[in-house]
């Protein structure tokens, strides 16, 4: 069920009135469950089975974790507990990719294998409910919370349906407080949710879908046939529509919870305004990038351990976090190039101690880090390192090209990626609610009428799913 | 405890945007409203958008019918012709749109081969150049692979789809997908700009109003894109002269010639369908004037459609054979929504005489 959708804004509106029809603050709550496993279901009902499966296991886990006393026996079920999730993730996301990349290895040696691909179905999500529940279990076994004694606040937690498929991922410090008491949602806090919800849809539905979609699909289809202006031109449509896709994702989804007065944590926070890669990673996909910091760069010793192992940290955890997006080597190699960078900034300051301090020394970083980063997304966004090739020499190519695009589609990406840039760099400190105080009431009503007149009027061809949907 | 548990109350911007939301909100529902009202003065019907989602949902049908389904497989020619109440009337079958406009229908002619759920009767358009093996690959394939990968499994899709459709169909403004420019101009531009011809509805029959085209712009776009070679229409005010100016461009080219081979795999497809119990009949549609001109040159019927018939196990009709199917076609191609429904009957009556109702 996509956000922007027919079938979820009724699914929205029932839920709405069931939960402020209800009184009791237990009563709500399992009807948020029960609504968030119907959403679930609404794409593949078998697959309800294995979020259960992960959900009650990782509710078991935590609670042994939690009163055993010996450490072995903490450390063995937290075993456990990363072998039952990982094995689902590996076992759905990666069991033919580990496959085909055997045969692709043996190959190299002489040896004919040709498997059959297992022709297994990715269940939507389970990347990032999978990386949520077992946040769980590390943080009980970490001892940074106690064991959940709930199982409906748990369940709640994990299968919560506005951040249940694409995130933010939340973790249980963050989310299961919220469940103790009942939430009071007063009608600024409803209207503002809904705000955001409109904000979301545009993003996605005009900005990406719309204005920076056909582009991208029409350049990357046959690049080849592409002038190098126009190559450039769809890297960075493609960096403004990964961007408004899953940003716009992660503000339905906090607009969403927000009018059931519940909180989720901030997922973007103008990442094109970067100061470099690291200070990028801090405002794009929060919720994942401090997921990896904090559980897996940070358990490998992080940068308290010697410069070279802290290099080797950085690459292993963005390698993981390229895999963690898509079980193929395209999604490795980004992770690879995305390392890479992270060390060589680490290394510079701490060589150097560069810290740009003038506005124009700031504003030229940001302007490279965009590039980069733009650059980065040409291997995410490839079907293969064919594709990959190919798209890199239509960005060097001098010679005539087969094709062009309109010019009224230049005009368009031109103008949004603009924009987008603009709103980034100057916005960098600003949250979005102190952006929207600025404005008279009029410029306010004036915008949810346009926001809400162009998503209605030009957002009616073929439904498009949310890009970070397939990881 | 962080303030991001508080009850979201640090996000809220201040003063509340309450008025603004419901003056925006007001403002574009009274919007909406005037688009929509002015779409229908100026003559616009609500229709369906055509997608790959719409015919997933056909597709879906189809095999859920088994021995009931009439299948149409094709491109506009069997979406435009074909009017599907009549053909239930006239068959006490279902009938299950899945033409695609404009495209190279023989990857779903397989889908309905390689589908064991596919046991019903089908009605094939004859365009014997697009029968031939080694064809393009076009949305036809894409929208066969959709149904395949994303839509025969979940739930949502479905249910969205038919949401989708009931939506369109009750509103103008949705005219289509119509770009921001194209719709301001409609809106602003009276008697300059007329309503779209085609209307689609959400079982994927098409209708089109000639009388909504101007002619004979229409009919001489469609003549050239038949024709598939640019034509200097400087100095070109006649019909006569257009006629000429074709003619002379189709002689530039030669015509095809196609042996039964190229025919083996359309005809190793239908064998694949009679052999589930299934039965199909190709139909070559009517075309007039230099449309036809066209076709006759370029697939010469000795070397064309006869070859295909001769050798097809299944039944083939060609409407160039019988006078009843002489209808008038605007622009040389395609049925007029006011005729099809009689063409229609019309075709059932020849299938029936064919003994392919039986």
């Amino acid at each position: 069920m996509q956000f922007d959708s027919f079938l979820f804004l009724i699914f929205w509106l029932v839920v709405l009135a069931l939960y402020y029809s209800i009184r009791d603050w237990r009563g709500r709550k399992l009807m948020l469950l029960i609504a968030s496993y119907l959403f679930y279901a609404a794409w593949n009902p078998p697959f309800v089975v294995l979020l259960w499966i992960s959900t009650n296991v990782d509710f078991c886990l935590g609670k042994m974790i939690g009163a055993a006393k010996n450490q072995p026996r903490r450390k063995a079920l937290l075993a456990v507990s990363l072998l039952v999730n990982l094995g689902f993730l590996g076992f759905f996301k990666y069991a033919d990719f580990l496959n085909q990349s055997a045969a692709e290895i043996l190959a190299w040696f002489g040896i004919g294998y040709q498997p059959q691909p297992l022709g297994i179905v990715l269940p939507i999500g389970i990347s990032f409910y999978t990386f949520q529940s077992l946040s769980y279990t590390l943080d009980v076994y970490q001892r940074k919370i106690a064991a959940e004694t709930s199982l409906l606040d748990f369940s709640l937690f994990v299968t919560f349906f506005p951040q249940l498929v694409a995130g933010p991922i939340v973790r249980a410090p963050q989310f299961l407080p919220q469940c103790k008491t009942p939430r009071q949602t007063d009608a600024d806090q409803f209207v503002w949710g809904l705000t955001l919800f409109l904000f979301g849809v545009f993003a996605k539905a005009i900005l990406a879908d719309v204005g920076l979609a056909p582009v991208v699909d029409q350049v990357y289809a046959n690049p080849a046939a592409f002038g190098a202006a126009d190559a450039w031109l769809a890297v960075l449509a493609f960096s403004g529509q990964i961007f408004f896709d899953f940003a716009g994702y992660s503000l339905c989804a906090i607009g969403a919870a927000m009018t059931l007065g519940f909180s989720l944590p901030d997922n973007f926070h103008c990442p094109y305004g970067a100061l470099g890669f690291s200070d990028f990673w801090r405002r794009w996909h929060i919720s994942l990038s401090s997921w990896l910091r904090d559980y897996l760069y940070f358990s490998l010793g992080g940068n308290r351990v010697r410069p070279l192992r802290t290099v080797v940290n950085l690459l292993l955890v963005m390698i993981l976090g390229g895999l963690w997006h898509g079980a193929a080597w395209t999604f490795a190699l980004w992770g690879i190039v995305h390392g890479t960078f992270l060390a060589a900034e680490h290394g510079l300051k701490h060589a150097s101690g560069f810290r740009p301090e003038s506005s124009v020394a700031k504003l030229g970083l940001m302007l490279a880090t965009f590039l980069l980063v733009s650059l980065t997304w040409v291997p995410f966004r490839a079907q293969g390192f064919e594709d990959l090739v190919a798209m890199a020499a239509a960005l060097v190519r001098s010679d005539g090209a087969a094709a062009v695009l309109a010019q009224s589609s230049r005009i368009v990406v031109a103008g949004i990626v603009s924009v987008m840039l603009l709103w980034h760099i100057l916005a960098r400190e600003i949250r979005l609610e102190q952006i929207f105080e600025r404005f008279t009431p009029m410029v306010r009503g004036s915008l949810i009428a346009g926001l809400t007149i162009s998503v209605v009027l030009f957002s009616n061809g073929d439904s498009r799913a949310f890009i970070y949907f397939q990881f | 405890m962080p303030s991001f548990i508080s009850n979201s109350s640090d996000r809220l911007p201040n003063p509340a945007v309450k008025r603004a939301f419901g003056f925006g909100l007001l403002v574009a529902v009274l919007l909406l409203a005037v688009v929509e009202l002015r779409l229908r003065q100026i003559g616009f019907r609500p229709t369906v958008q055509d997608s790959k989602e719409l015919w997933a949902a056909q597709r879906g049908k189809a095999a859920l019918l088994g021995k009931q389904a009439l299948i149409l497989v094709g491109d506009s020619r069997m979406q435009l012709g074909m009017d599907l109440d009549v053909l239930a009337v006239e068959t006490g079958l279902t009938p299950v749109q899945l033409a695609i406009d404009g495209s190279e229908f023989l990857p779903v002619l397989a889908d309905m081969a390689q589908d064991p759920a596919i046991t019903g009767k089908l009605l094939v358009s004859g365009d014997v150049w697009k029968l031939a093996a080694s064809r393009p690959r076009d949305r036809a394939e894409e929208w066969v692979e959709f149904y395949h990968r994303k839509y025969k499994d979940l739930v949502s899709a479905k249910l969205e789809t038919l949401l989708k459709s009931q939506v369109q169909q009750q509103l103008a403004l949705y005219g289509g997908g119509i770009p921001p420019q194209v719709l301001f101009e409609r809106l602003t531009s009276p008697g300059m700009i007329r309503p779209f011809y085609l209307t689609t509805y959400a079982n994927r029959e098409r209708d089109a109003d000639y009388e909504l085209v101007q002619q004979p712009a229409f009919y001489i776009n469609r003549v050239l894109r038949s024709l598939g070679q640019p034509v200097d229409m400087a100095g070109i005010d006649t019909r006569e002269k257009f006629e000429h100016a074709v003619g002379q461009k189709l002689r530039q080219s030669a015509p095809s010639q196609f042996s039964a081979d190229q025919f083996a795999y359309t005809h190793g497809l239908s064998r694949q369908i009679q052999n589930k119990g299934g039965q199909l009949a190709f139909i070559n549609f009517p075309s007039t004037a230099l449309v036809r001109t066209i076709e006759e040159y370029r697939y010469p019927r000795a070397s064309g459609w006869d070859v295909f018939s001769a050798n097809s196990p299944a039944l083939a009709v060609n409407c160039w054979d019988y006078p009843e199917f002489a209808f008038e076609l605007p622009d040389g191609a395609h049925l007029d929504r006011r005729d099809k429904a009689e063409f229609t009957r019309r075709l059932v009556a020849r299938l029936k005489a064919s003994a392919f109702f039986d």
